[in-house]
């Protein structure tokens, strides 16, 4: 029990730090666009999907949030992240139920889409307004950019890590 | 190595066919012809400026008294000014297509480009 703590703590820390660690990539000197960003810390949720089960990643992703939009980003940021990260998880627990069709790359595009898709939701609540959801496409694009680049490097981790975790949730 | 499955090609399918799908109805949902700025505060109405119009500079308050100023120009609208911390609404730059969208969440104001550009894929 101790152990799970501790671990999980860490990876919390770990997935605080990729997503502190992403602003300071300039990716708006690519795409000058606002709300795009990797999305890194999601490797974080995936790898805790991937080996520890739903309710450890839930738990990693709530601290990280809560922390991230403390360090910077205030209430409106909180909402949109939360909502993106919740509808994110939600979606990739369900795909990785289906590892024979679809591997990690498919999860995370879907993931990176849903989180983008939620924080749309959010920002049309907190406006209470539709303006934002023509900002959708823009974003969707962009997960499928990200997704693909996240689920890749996932792949290249999990082909290591699969040598020194017996126990797989999946 | 995993390779990639065709259930992954499904699902960037969707996510490709879903964004196509909203910005094609996006991009019809107003009068043809012209483009127009729509400025709106905290899920207020909706004020509408014609872009074709002269050229003005708006001055607003948002949510928790944040300034803002919107400016209309050559066919362009943006956010010229905000009070509020991070200017993400500032650095979103010029709107000058249908479908275009600002925001400034800090004072919750929305500026959202409706309309035909007047060009087309073949047009242009």
């Amino acid at each position: 029990m101790r152990r799970n703590l501790t671990r999980n703590a860490l990876l919390a820390s770990l997935a605080l730090a990729l997503s502190v660690a992403e602003r300071w990539i300039p990716l708006g000197l690519l795409v000058p666009l606002p709300g795009i960003k990797l999305g890194l810390a999601n490797i974080v949720t995936m790898f805790a999907l991937n080996y520890l089960g739903f309710y450890d990643a839930a738990a990693i992703l709530a601290v990280r949030v809560t922390l991230g939009s403390m360090l910077g980003g205030g209430f409106a940021s909180f909402c949109l992240s939360m909502a993106g990260g919740v509808l994110s998880l939600i979606v990739m627990y369900a795909l990785f139920n289906k590892p024979q069709s679809i591997s990690l790359v498919g999860v995370s595009i879907a993931g990176a889409a849903a989180h983008n898709t939620g924080q749309i939701i959010a920002s049309m609540v907190i406006l209470s307004g539709t303006a934002p959801f023509w900002y959708l496409p823009v974003l969707l694009l962009s997960a499928l950019v990200t997704g693909t680049l996240t689920g890749t490097l996932m792949l290249i981790l999990t082909r290591r890590l699969d040598r020194y975790f017996i126990t797989k949730a999946k | 190595m995993r390779k990639l499955l065709f259930g992954d090609l499904i699902i960037a399918g969707a996510v490709l066919l879903l964004a196509a799908g909203i910005a094609l109805v996006g991009a019809n949902r107003a009068m043809p012809g012209l483009l127009y700025a729509h400025i709106s505060i905290n899920g207020g109405e909706e004020v509408i400026y014609s872009l074709s119009g002269e050229d003005r500079i708006i001055e607003l308050t948002g949510y928790d008294s944040i300034g803002f100023t919107i400016e209309i120009s050559g066919g362009a609208a943006r956010f010229a000014y905000s009070d509020c911390p991070d200017k993400l609404c500032v650095r979103t730059g010029w709107l000058d297509s249908s479908g275009g969208f600002a925001v400034c969440l800090p004072a919750r104001a929305t500026l959202s480009i409706s309309g035909y550009s007047g060009m087309d894929g073949i047009s242009r």
